[in-house]
């Protein structure tokens, strides 16, 4: 059973730790196709109300800027077009690049049971097939108490709460470079210009922790380890690429740190 | 080489003429109307010559066969396609501008067998390639009858009874678009709401009755289309000569109309505009334009004195003409100075794909919508290209034309691909109607009584039973009660709710998305919502259940275009170069003109960011960066350009560009 048990904890951390390598190599959004949601009833204003809550979700993801949501609903439409953009009548035309469909990393699926009126939200890579990341949200309560009609509203804010979860989570794992100081003087560092923009997530006022990495042997590996040097508050996003930081904690540190030539990163911090 | 003998020519004749007897027709009918027009012609029209036949002055338009869903009759469908052919032209004054495509079709079917015809040659040379395909949708036609009814004027009694007969209402949704064949853009859409009914018909058969309101609908689109020719042709007409002026402003001028054949039965306005500086930057073009006033072609305008009416400006136009300046009219919202398919092509192009109703809402409706939509998003053609793709088949018919014409005046291969595609599915729609209460104070005398009884009081009158009221007041509704001696009666105050009328509220939810076509990626996804509130007065002729949700349909579909605009800048939007510095302050730059007006979706209520683009290295990377270096808020709009006033960073932007910086504008918020 010790075994087992240990088995399993290290699979866990090694796909954890996958997951995380992965996510912070990336540079561009990761890609995500919302599958449509489904339930377990036969009842047709089910259809509706499921709809409802992939709309939420998938605007969710959009607003976050972290991810590029493709589309497949529409995907007859687009491809005959694009074939359209083929022909001769195009040459000397206006055509959109050939070949540069974005192919979905990750795939939301939705799944409501009626009985006990949970959503369950599925994140996964299609790589791997591996769940990386998911949730539930009680839609039961907001569901019959409108009595006649489906209170979407109220339940799709459900989904809306329970997605921000999930993207909280999935946004803690990211780090981003911090560029240099944008002001400063000869005691603390106040601003900082961050790598990273509302194509990452960021939004304002949102807090990152600044930290350093170093090495440190332990029987005889290298593993890496993660010095907190700032809390920084987020000022103004710039655009997809920057934003700029403002420190909440640590200005000293922070001076300090950029004497030492150290190379900085932050990420967001979470309660 | 052997002649033919009479025996043999004559049935070769007979049969070649039952075989091409429609391209004689069309041959014959062109010589006719050629022959015609070139007689008493007024002037300032063109000259319909053996080479031009007026292509050369107006855009030439195959005019495709109308559509309608199902739901509306064949019939209907084909007189009103015929209305908005003759709307385009045919048939008046300009025969040669639009052709319709059956005629095509016919003569296409004859041109292989005259391959060596000496006439054939010469005439498929003067076939008359088509830039623009026209057509006629029919979305929605909804007939309400109003019963045979008596009526009496209610107050008074002695008044005739008139015998009112059935009055045939029609409400009908219609779209007209024409597009350009050698783009497939859809350079005019406009969805039409129109209204009729057969009140005024003399008629005494009802089936009269129908027709005379229908012919009523087909005047409106044959208006309609000969508006949307005008559209097309855009700001050709110029103000030549101060004709009248009264205190020196300008009453009466004259227009120059050259390429403007067929104006409108009904009057038709004009607005004038004084043409500006033309910019150029990063590959789009801009007219500044500023408008100056309008004009009139009032009822019983005669084609040799070409005179217009001044409604305003007359002041400037006056002041312009005496300068030698010539004012521009223009029509519609289409852009002052035609732009380079160069410059079209870097717009972006968008696809508007079937809206769906999985859920709620009815095919008449998701098609009202969509085409509404298009329309809004139509009148602003410096914001985005709109594509059309269901009349490619019959764009690529027309290019096999133009191939083989010597007028050939398309260029091959200048298709705009759409970048773009919009999907979108009713999620919700609702309807609800409430009464309208109005309380009331009704002063009532009480009975009198010859005889003096002691009485017992009666309660207070009820009030009527067709109105839900409660009545209150001082006497309503007591107990009868036993007086002792009879006072003076006096008169009681009622208080009364009636109902004056219905409140009706309709509401739309969309679920829209715009998809990039190259990559697939949903670009952004909204609950498009739109709503409409109407009351509807008891008294008025609006109280028919099927009147009210016809007119609540068309207020919910204009509002939900109407508000839809600045939803699809976001991703979209173009960033606007500033054209020029309009004026300094003392602390640097305070109004500066910005390529992009109306024309483009800029509103008075947008703010502007003027943004610089730097690039910074980070970890072997080149990354834009963007910085905020102003703040504008808008002065005044015009089609194409627009003046700012700097709010904030008056000094970083005179620094900014006195450094050539890169520097460009984006809408706020977006």
């Amino acid at each position: 059973m010790r075994h087992t048990s240990f088995l399993l904890k290290v699979s866990g951390s090694l796909l954890l730790l996958l997951f995380t390598g992965l996510l912070s190599a990336q540079i561009t959004k990761s890609s995500i196709w919302v599958a449509p949601f489904s339930h377990d009833t036969l009842g047709k204003k089910y259809d509706q109300y499921m709809v409802d809550c992939r709309g939420a979700a998938l605007r969710t993801l959009l607003a976050s800027g972290r991810f590029s949501v493709v589309d497949r609903d529409a995907i007859k439409e687009l491809e005959s077009e694009r074939q359209l953009q083929k022909s001769e009548s195009f040459i000397d035309g206006k055509v959109v690049e050939q070949g540069r469909a974005v192919g979905a990393e990750f795939i939301l699926t939705g799944k409501m049971s009626a009985k006990t009126g949970l959503l369950s939200l599925e994140i996964t890579s299609v790589e791997t097939n591996v769940k990386v990341e998911g949730g539930e949200c009680n839609l039961k309560e907001g569901f019959f108490s409108g009595g006649v009609g489906l209170p979407s509203g109220y339940t799709t804010g459900k989904v809306r709460k329970s997605m921000s979860e999930i993207l909280s989570r999935w946004l803690a794992r990211d780090r981003y470079t911090i560029v240099r100081a944008l002001e400063e003087d000869e005691k603390s560092v106040e601003k900082v210009l961050l790598a990273a923009g509302s194509t990452r997530g960021i939004r304002k006022d949102m807090v990152l922790e600044v930290f350093y990495t170093s090495s440190e042997i332990v029987d005889s590996l290298e593993i890496e380890r993660d010095i907190q040097v700032a809390e920084m508050k987020v000022e103004k996003v710039e655009n997809g690429n920057f934003s700029v930081l403002k420190e909440k904690k640590g200005k000293k540190e922070l001076r300090l740190a950029f004497d030492e030539k150290r190379k900085l990163y932050a990420r967001i911090k979470t309660k | 080489m052997q002649l033919p003998t009479t025996s043999t020519f004559l049935p070769r004749l007979t049969n070649f003429m039952s075989l091409h007897r429609s391209f004689l027709f069309f041959f014959l009918h062109l010589s006719v109307v050629t022959f015609s027009q070139s007689g008493n012609r007024p002037p300032g029209f063109i000259t319909y010559g053996a080479d031009a036949l007026g292509r050369k002055n107006q855009p030439s338009m195959a005019v495709l066969p109308p559509v309608g869903v199902e739901s509306v009759p064949t019939s209907v469908v084909q007189n009103a396609g015929e209305a908005f052919h003759k709307g385009l032209g045919f048939g008046t004054s300009m025969p040669f501008a639009t052709i319709k495509k059956e005629k095509f079709d016919e003569v296409r079917l004859i041109l292989p067998y005259m391959e060596k015809s000496e006439i054939a040659k010469s005439y498929r040379n003067e076939a008359i390639p088509c830039e623009y395909l026209g057509r006629l949708e029919f979305n929605r036609l909804k007939t309400i009858v109003e019963k045979d009814s008596i009526r009496q004027d209610p107050k008074n009694p002695k008044s005739p009874i008139v015998r009112v007969k059935n009055v045939y209402h029609f409400f009908a949704n219609v779209s007209i678009t024409l597009t350009e064949v050698a783009t497939s853009k859809m350079v005019i859409n406009e969805n039409l709401h129109l209204v009729s009914n057969s009140r005024e018909s003399n008629a005494n058969a009802p089936a009269a009755d129908s027709i005379a309101g229908l012919n009523k609908l087909y005047d409106q689109i044959r208006n309609h289309a000969s508006r949307s020719y005008l559209q097309l042709l855009g700001g050709v007409g110029t103000i030549d000569s101060l004709v009248e002026e009264k205190k020196e402003k300008a009453k009466y001028v004259r227009v120059d109309l050259s390429k403007i054949l067929n104006l409108p039965s009904l009057g038709t306005t004009f607005e004038v505009y004084e043409l500006g500086e033309k910019f150029t930057k990063d590959g789009m073009e801009y007219q500044h334009a500023e408008k100056i006033g309008s004009i009139l072609r009032e009822d019983g305008y005669r084609y040799d004195t070409r005179l217009f009416k001044v409604l305003d400006g007359g002041k400037r136009i006056a002041e312009m003409l005496k300068a030698g300046i010539k004012p521009v009219c223009v029509m519609g919202s289409f852009p002052l100075s035609a732009k380079s398919p160069e410059a079209q092509a870097l717009l972006p192009s968008l696809l508007v794909d079937t809206f769906q109703y999985k859920v709620k809402g009815s095919p008449e409706l998701a098609k009202m919508l969509q085409e509404k939509l298009i329309s809004s998003l139509s009148t602003k053609p410096q914001m985005l290209n709109l594509v059309n793709r269901k009349v490619y088949d019959d764009i690529e018919t027309e290019r096999a034309i133009h191939s083989k014409s010597k007028y050939d005046g398309a260029q091959a291969g200048i298709t705009i691909g759409a970048d773009y595609v919009l999907s979108a599915d009713i999620q919700d729609y609702s309807y609800k109607k409430e009464p309208i209460k109005k309380t009331i104070e009704k002063t009532v005398e009480p009975p009198k009584s010859t005889t003096p009884t002691p009485a017992t009081k009666p309660a207070a009158t009820p009030p009527p039973a067709s109105t839900d009221s409660k009545t209150r007041g001082e006497s309503a509704a007591k107990p009868a009660t036993t007086t002792p001696a009879p006072a003076a009666p006096k008169p009681q105050v009622i208080k009364e709710t009636v109902i004056t009328g219905t409140k009706v509220n309709a509401g739309i939810r969309v679920d829209a998305k715009l998809i990039s076509v190259k990559t697939g990626e949903i670009i952004w996804s909204k609950l498009l919502e739109g709503g409409a509130e109407k009351d509807f007065p008891l008294d008025a002729k609006v109280s028919d259940k099927q009147l009210q949700l016809e007119m609540m349909n068309t207020l919910l579909a204009t509002n939900f275009a109407n508000g839809q605009v600045f939803a699809f800048l976001q991703g979209i939007a173009r960033p606007l170069p500033i054209l020029k510095v309009v004026e300094l302050n003392k602390k640097g730059v305070d109004k500066v003109m910005i390529g992009g007006g109306s024309l483009a979706g800029i509103s008075p209520f947008m703010a502007l960011q003027v943004i610089e683009e730097t690039t910074e290295v980070v970890d072997n990377q080149s990354l834009k960066r963007e910085t905020v270096v102003a703040e504008l808020r808008s002065d005044t709009i015009f089609p194409e350009t627009s003046i700012w006033n700097v709010k904030k960073g008056e000094a970083e932007l005179q620094a900014k560009l006195d450094g050539n910086a890169k520097i460009y504008c984006k809408i706020k918020g977006l």
